[in-house]
């Protein structure tokens, strides 16, 4: 499943790596649907907390965030510093550049992706 | 069983499920995580660490819930070999203990444990013959060990953080005997990441 992954960025050497990088996001999400996080195609532009028929806390709900590249590195380098009281139980990406790998991954979670459908 | 990258025979495949279906968690394990649970209640914690906690613990109840929705599926697939099913239902049971151990300490820091979805989603037409319910778990197990891996390290409580290790511990037996399975090398690397 990771090949197939991997063979769809195409040899976009940072998209490759962030999918490598969203192996550690696995135990909670799914491109495609929800698990016991929210899903994750069609991340980028959303409002946090906004996607329907997912639980969401109230902490992330009443954030008043939307995902770009720049609230999603704040909120990767220590989620629950950036959001206390959200549920992800996710100590953080230190790295600046694997933030950046794996934030230009989520951003090829969109509808033509077909980890998507 | 091969702990080298020779490819090995589906005999040997269900020989070594066999002999894995064995494992259980230790009774070291069990006392470590029922010993903790009560580590919560002595104080140390401010309410909104202990908080920050329970929502991680409960977060890693979600996961648990999860996987033994996942085993349930795979069992009743009719895909799975004798032995295969007996793995599946041994790991099942690891992963209800892991809840049961989770929940009470849930509960004794004084919050209130998940339960339990009514429905999953499952990538069930992928699901046609063993090997995919295999790889389907072995990759519950991976993301399981990898969500624990960044658990721990948000524990304010070290007894927590011990005993989440030793699910984890656990997990990682999973993945690789399931990944042993399926004929990969089991222990892919000297670091997990």
């Amino acid at each position: 499943m990771l090949d197939q992954r991997v063979a769809y960025s195409g040899g976009d050497i940072e998209v490759t790596a962030g999918e490598r990088i969203y192996i550690q996001c696995t135990g909670c999400h799914a491109p495609a649907y929800h698990r016991v996080g929210p899903k994750h195609c069609g991340l980028l532009g959303r409002h946090a907390g906004s996607e329907p028929e997912f639980e969401f806390t109230q902490t992330m709900k009443d954030s008043g965030i939307i995902w770009t590249k720049a609230t999603l590195d704040r909120f990767l380098k220590s989620p629950l510093d950036m959001m206390p009281g959200s549920s992800m139980g996710f100590v953080g990406i230190a790295s600046s550049r694997e933030r950046a790998q794996l934030i230009n991954f989520l951003g090829t979670l969109t509808e033509t992706n077909p980890l998507c459908r | 069983m091969s702990f080298n990258n020779k490819p090995i025979s589906v005999l040997e495949r269900r020989n070594f499920l066999q002999t894995a279906s064995g494992i259980a968690l230790s009774g070291t394990a069990i006392a470590l995580i029922g010993g903790c649970a009560t580590a919560g209640s002595e104080g140390s914690n401010t309410n909104v660490q202990t908080e920050q906690d329970v929502r991680i613990l409960n977060t890693a109840i979600s996961a648990e819930h999860e996987a033994v929705a996942a085993y349930q599926l795979g069992a009743e697939s009719g895909l799975l070999s004798a032995g295969a099913l007996k793995v599946a239902l041994t790991f099942q049971g690891h992963h209800k203990a892991h809840i049961d151990v989770l929940a009470s300490t849930v509960r004794k820091l004084g919050g209130e444990a998940v339960d339990a979805k009514n429905t999953y989603n499952f990538p069930v037409d992928k699901l046609i013959k063993e090997g995919d319910v295999l790889t389907f778990a072995a990759e519950l197990e991976r993301g399981a060990v990898s969500a624990y891996a960044g658990a721990i390290p948000l524990f304010d409580n070290s007894d927590l953080a011990k005993a989440a290790a030793s699910i984890l511990a656990d997990e990682a037996m999973h993945w690789a005997i399931l990944r042993q399975a399926l004929g990969l090398d089991p222990v892919p690397g000297a670091f997990f990441s």
